[in-house]
């Protein structure tokens, strides 16, 4: 079974090989002229003002967490929604009810944290 | 094929919490002003219904594709479940550390604490016993963290689920190691496959070992004890109250059910031998010994009500170990007794420190200076409840002690009785120390 990864390694090895030979080269035989003005981070041409670093805002914690959720409820629709067809002769009525307990009690969450203001973008 | 289970009647107390959640959720939502009151109703009433459902569940065996199985065994722990959850509601209700703004949260997460300690009585599946731990780990960390705004409620939380990350991790190496040598998740069956003979036996002691750790978490066990003290001191009281009597049963429930029915072979006299070359009863032994001692030194020195009830509760897992060493029928009926007796006392001995710490601002000893000329009545009942802890006659707590104390005089394990005696002795000095500094 291994050989059939092979070409992968020889490609891999190629690749990398090829990137480092091109920074390398430019970086050895480019001409070098440096002055303190070409290290300035580029601000669209005036001199940087201000911290770079400002208080992150928490908001982005929030909604990370809500998409982690409401992601892997979704996930968990996938594999129901492609044995649903199928099963619909046999016990379609029950596994409906299932998945909409399943949905019901994700909604529940969602109505909380609506409700408590969670998805109040300011 | 079937797509459903083919019982549904097995979990209709579970199911009854389920809805009691969401609807104390939701009302909590809707209705600002009525929150504290509203929550407390719904939880009361969801957990009478399950209550009276549990009382006249009828005891069928295993169910749910075998992943609970219904016997009196269980029965007992979760009817015990429901009363503490019904009085942390009551207690919930009139304490003032629950803050306002969250009280439809506290009845919420309650009742999904209870949920996970009534699935932990029944469940008889691996999986299932970790779902059920781990729902309520989350429920209790949440619980003890529900007053945000104080910083040790928040420190306190925070070292709660950093261990319990940790331990959790352990047991469900166990767990994964336990499938592997049996390619079974149901309780029943690995019994079986590991009394067939062809196990590993250094296998089973790892795992053996992998799992007490794991469930002695649960249960304040020496060495996994060092969250106890500081999550019951600065969490809210009913949730300190609660977790060590509600948790502390659930988890000698989970450690009964796996040690006795997994790893050890039940003989027709009522007596239970270690399955395999490795006698876990000894080691059990060794560490009711150092959890007695080490609760009950370590009590005496503190200043803080609810850090000494604590490790007061520390100590008293030791003696309740006590009632596994035995290694018979009589040893786990005198465990179940004591856990009972235990529920009453430490509840009442955090009813009434909830009470004085929302008179007093503080729980700190010395600020109950005086209660016995200011208030009398309280005090006394309040030396009851500590009398009854450290053992004395005619308390509860002393015909607990005297049933294990018989137990183990039978099995002759008298090194263990006579250490467990000089613990009460030690706990005497301590509670008359407290009582002392109360009047």
């Amino acid at each position: 079974m291994q050989a059939q990864y092979l070409p992968v390694l020889i490609a891999l090895i190629f690749s990398g090989f090829f990137v480092f030979a091109l920074l390398g080269l430019s970086h050895l035989l480019g001409p070098r002229n440096d002055y303190p003005e070409k290290q300035v981070p580029y601000e669209c041409g005036v001199p940087p003002e201000g911290s770079p670093r400002h208080p992150f805002s928490i908001k982005f914690y929030l909604i990370a967490l809500f998409f982690i959720l409401f992601d892997i409820e979704i996930v968990f629709l996938f594999p129901w929604a492609v044995v649903y067809r199928k099963l619909v002769p046999h016990a379609g009525l029950v596994i409906l009810v299932d998945v909409a307990i399943f949905i019901g009690v994700l909604l529940v969450g969602l109505a909380y944290i609506w409700r408590k203001g969670a998805l109040e973008w300011e | 094929m079937n797509f459903l289970p083919t019982n549904f009647s097995a979990v209709v107390p579970e199911l009854i919490l389920v809805f009691a959640l969401v609807a104390v959720l939701l009302v909590g939502l809707w209705q600002e002003e009525m929150k504290r009151f509203l929550g407390l109703g719904i939880a009361l009433l969801g957990l009478a219904i399950a209550f009276i459902v549990v009382w006249f569940q009828p005891t069928a065996g295993e169910e749910f594709f075998s992943m609970i199985t219904l016997d009196r065994f269980g029965r007992f722990f979760k009817i015990m479940v429901l009363i503490i959850s019904a009085s942390t509601a009551i207690f919930g209700f009139k304490s003032q550390e629950i803050p306002d703004n969250r009280s439809s949260e506290f009845f919420a997460i309650l009742l999904a604490l209870t949920l996970g300690l009534l699935l932990l009585s029944v469940s008889t599946n691996l999986t299932l016993i970790f779902l059920s731990i781990e729902m309520v780990t989350i429920s209790s960390v949440i619980l003890v963290g529900i007053n945000r705004e104080k910083r040790e409620a928040n420190e306190a939380a925070l070292k709660f689920i950093a261990y319990s990350v940790v331990v959790s991790g352990i047991l469900i190496f166990g767990f994964s190691l336990l499938y592997g040598m049996t390619h079974s998740l149901n309780i029943w069956k690995i019994h079986t496959a590991l009394m067939s003979g062809a196990s590993n036996q250094l296998g089973i002691s790892a795992i053996l070992l992998l799992l007490l750790v794991g469930f002695g978490f649960k249960i304040a066990m020496v060495p996994l004890h060092m969250w106890a003290p500081d999550v019951f001191q600065a969490a809210p009281t009913p949730v300190s109250a609660f977790l060590s009597t509600a948790t502390l049963a659930a988890g000698f429930a989970i450690l009964i059910r796996i040690l006795f029915g997994v790893f050890a072979i039940n003989q027709p006299d009522g007596t239970f031998v270690p399955l395999g070359s490795f006698d876990w009863s000894i080691l059990l032994a060794g560490i009711a010994a150092l959890t007695m001692t080490l609760g009950n030194l370590a009590a005496m020195r503190q200043e803080d009500a609810k850090r000494l009830l604590g490790y007061s509760t520390v100590a008293h897992v030791g003696f309740l170990l006590m009632g596994l060493v035995v290694m018979n029928k009589a040893g786990l009926a005198a465990l179940l007794m004591y856990l009972v007796a235990f529920y009453f006392m430490n509840y009442g001995a955090f009813l009434i420190i909830g009470a004085l710490a929302d008179k007093t601002k503080s729980t700190q000893i010395s600020s109950f200076r005086g209660l016995g000329l200011k208030s009398p009545f309280i005090c006394c009942i309040l030396v009851t409840f500590l009398f009854s802890l450290s053992g004395i006659p005619p308390f509860g707590g002393f015909l607990g002690k005297f049933e294990l104390f018989r137990v183990m005089l039978h099995k002759g394990a008298h090194w263990l009785l006579v250490l467990a005696v000089v613990n009460c002795v030690i706990s005497f000095f301590t509670t008359r120390g407290f009582c002392r500094r109360c009047f």
